[in-house]
């Protein structure tokens, strides 16, 4: 939910986990934003985000972890139109002590505004390494390139870098931080985004 | 399209016949993986002998090492290397349960963790004794 218009913008993403069953993750979620009548994306501020994580299989020295996203955003924000529907294929492959991610999404959009895509596809290949290996386990760098298809046809992908820490500060605790920048896409591409979390586990 | 699904599949048998002939079931491993489950005994240990917690991350990530550093040699300097680095981690009293994932992650995707189950059933049994 970033903003492409030469402002600042402030979003608060709030997201609850369950494993409801064997290798089967679902979870319920909202992001409220500052300056909602002007987001390009699909998802609007106070759109309800349900979704299902299931993992087919455990890394193997054959093939890698595979598993599947399937999101749901239902529009109950403002300005929202359309229930969006968004698949992903998530592949997972160590490299020594660090993972490798390849994240494959597509999104179906619900009802795509004036000279939007009714569907867009995101890449991300990301990668995460342990800091400290092998004597702390608790503190890991996380880094990705992205891409995503315009909201509207005609306009160059966004795309660009992230890197991140994230921090187990106590059993049920995690922190994390990160910034990113959009090096390539439309004139009004975000040049430095920022985000902060906390996950607690109950 | 069809023609280059096709060439894909037999790229596959040519390269990897064992994979291209086995079933799914022989791709997928799942190990069944879930949220730990609800209950009073969930982090009792840490709770009530959190010096036993420490032990049992040190011991966790000494058993997930030193397999992993024996599967990839019989150097008795790298095995030497290992112990020590394995001695300094129990004696450091980590906090936290290491992830044996990044600790072992070749020995990982050969085999599942024996810690967890392990773990379960000391914090029920810690619990039952209180």
């Amino acid at each position: 939910m970033l903003n492409r218009h030469k402002t600042d913008r402030f979003a608060f993403p709030l997201e609850v986990l369950y494993g409801a069953y064997w290798n089967l993750q679902v979870g319920v979620g909202s992001t409220l934003s500052t300056q909602p009548r002007t987001i390009d994306e699909p998802e609007k501020s106070g759109d309800l985000r349900t979704f299902a994580l299931y993992n087919f299989n455990q890394e193997t020295l054959q093939l890698p972890a595979l598993a599947a996203k399937l999101s749901l955003d239902l529009p109950t924000g403002e300005h929202s139109h359309g229930v969006d529907t968004k698949l992903t294929g998530i592949v997972t492959r160590s490299l020594g002590p660090a993972r490798v991610h390849l994240n494959l999404g597509y999104e179906f959009v619900g009802r795509a505004g004036d000279g939007g895509r009714n569907g867009r596809y995101d890449v991300v290949l990301g990668a995460q390494y342990p800091l400290g290996y092998p004597r702390h386990f608790d503190t890991t760098l996380l880094a990705d390139v992205f891409t995503q298809q315009a909201v509207r046809s005609g306009e160059t992908n966004p795309s660009g870098i992230e890197v991140g820490i994230r921090r187990q500060i106590a059993p049920l605790v995690v922190i994390d931080a990160g910034v990113g920048t959009e090096f390539i896409g439309p004139a009004e591409r975000v040049p430095f985004f920022a985000t902060a979390g906390i996950s607690l586990g109950f | 399209m069809f023609i280059s699904l096709l060439a894909r599949v037999c790229l596959l048998v040519v390269l990897l016949p064992g994979l291209a002939a086995a079933s799914l079931q022989d791709w997928l491993e799942q190990r069944n993986q879930r949220f730990y489950l609800r209950g009073s005994w969930n982090w009792t240990i840490s709770r009530q002998l959190p010096e036993l917690q420490r032990e049992f991350n040190g011991i966790d990530f000494g058993h997930a090492y030193l397999a992993e550093t024996l599967l990839h040699s019989n150097d008795d300097a790298v095995i030497e290397q290992a112990r020590l680095e394995i001695l300094a981690f129990i004696a450091s009293k980590p906090a936290l349960p290491p992830d044996e994932a990044f600790i072992a992650p070749t020995f990982y995707r050969l085999a599942w963790s024996p810690h967890q189950p392990g773990r379960s059933i000391t914090t029920i049994w810690t619990k039952g004794g209180r």
